[in-house]
């Protein structure tokens, strides 16, 4: 009766040993885990160290000894946050800011050649302007597909500081938030304007065949907008 | 004895590969199989056994599954998986050729 109750007893020295190992570990669903398996290792070792006939307190400090230093365990997953944004991507990811900015720039020029032309060979049958309104919001497209992906590439990418997790918990939802809010307002501001010109433009010119352009620009405006938006997050 | 232990813990990885492609298995029944097979000279330490394991199943050597148990405790698993065969192969001859080469220089 009372060698059961030493056993119960050893059992939960053990079982408080390791949650002293792991105590500075990240909460994490994996160290959870790690954690629940190496406890049952040591207890089982336990167990076969006394059905060999050990004593309880040799048994016990040999199940110890053979855990070894747990810490080297958690470094490696710091290090992986650390890691997640190597060299190789970096420079992908100003390649591709690099490229989509000569392009919209690109686009400017196509639509200011267009309205040039308009000024200097305009006709009646067609109308410049808005055919290089259109062929550069066309331009405007694949790189705001860019970078939304270079945006969207690592999202895991955050600076790990020694702080305490529940404040940085908070801060993040905190900042987390007013971003959400800003974002929801400056589209509904854009859409907003994108409504107002369209019908003071078309109104104005009669041009409703071409005028939807303009939709399609809010589009290619809202989607830069986020862009930077997730660009300054990243930061 | 220390350098007897620190060249074996360098192979570490080898030695669960090697244990693994004989059966599936789990952490304590490795450094089990590991103790017979030295004849209890050597014992991996639990912190060394499962920060290899992060490695392999890091490089896709092994993959991991829940045993269906249904007395005791519920286990993790471990297999090998064919990368990790090839690995193992390749870190077998590497052995082999440092092997000699170092039996040739401490004559």
């Amino acid at each position: 009766m009372s060698g059961e109750e030493t056993k119960l007893n050893m059992e939960d020295k053990i079982k408080q040993h390791f949650n002293g190992l792991f105590a500075e570990a990240p909460k994490t669903r994996k160290t959870l885990d790690l954690k629940q398996e190496m406890l049952q290792n040591a207890l089982d070792k336990y167990n076969d160290l006394i059905t060999d006939g050990y004593a309880e307190e040799d048994a016990y400090q040999n199940v110890i000894h053979s855990i070894g230093d747990v810490s080297e365990l958690f470094v490696e997953t710091e290090e992986k946050n650390l890691l997640t944004l190597p060299e190789a991507d970096r420079r992908k990811r100003a390649w591709l800011n690099a490229v989509s900015v000569g392009l919209y720039i690109f686009a400017g020029v196509v639509f200011f050649f267009f309205c040039m032309l308009d000024g200097m060979a305009g006709s009646r049958y067609f109308d410049y302007a808005s055919f290089g309104a259109c062929v550069a919001a066309l331009i405007c497209i694949p790189p705001t597909v860019m970078l939304v992906y270079a945006a969207n590439m690592y999202p895991g990418y955050v600076k790990r500081e020694k702080q305490d997790m529940v404040e940085q918990y908070k801060e993040q939802r905190h900042t987390e938030n007013r971003n959400k809010a800003v974002r929801k307002s400056v589209s509904t501001i854009i859409w907003t304007l994108a409504l107002i010109v369209y019908f003071v433009v078309s109104f104005s010119t009669y041009a409703w065949h071409i005028t939807w352009i303009i939709f399609l620009i809010a589009g290619c405006i809202q989607s830069i907008a986020g862009l930077v938006f997730s660009l300054k997050e990243n930061e | 004895m220390s350098i007897t232990s620190d060249i074996l813990r360098g192979h570490t990885e080898a030695i669960i590969l090697s244990h693994l492609l004989e059966q599936d298995s789990y952490g304590y029944q490795i450094n089990k199989d590991i103790m017979k097979k030295t004849e209890n000279r050597y014992e991996l330490k639990e912190a060394t056994l499962y920060s290899a394991f992060r490695r392999l199943e890091q490089a896709g050597y092994i993959r991991t599954y829940w045993g269906d148990e249904t007395v005791g405790a519920r286990r993790r698993y471990y297999a090998i998986t064919d990368e990790g065969r090839d690995a193992y192969v390749t870190y077998k001859q590497e052995w082999q050729e440092a092997r000699e080469m170092i039996d040739k220089l401490l004559k």
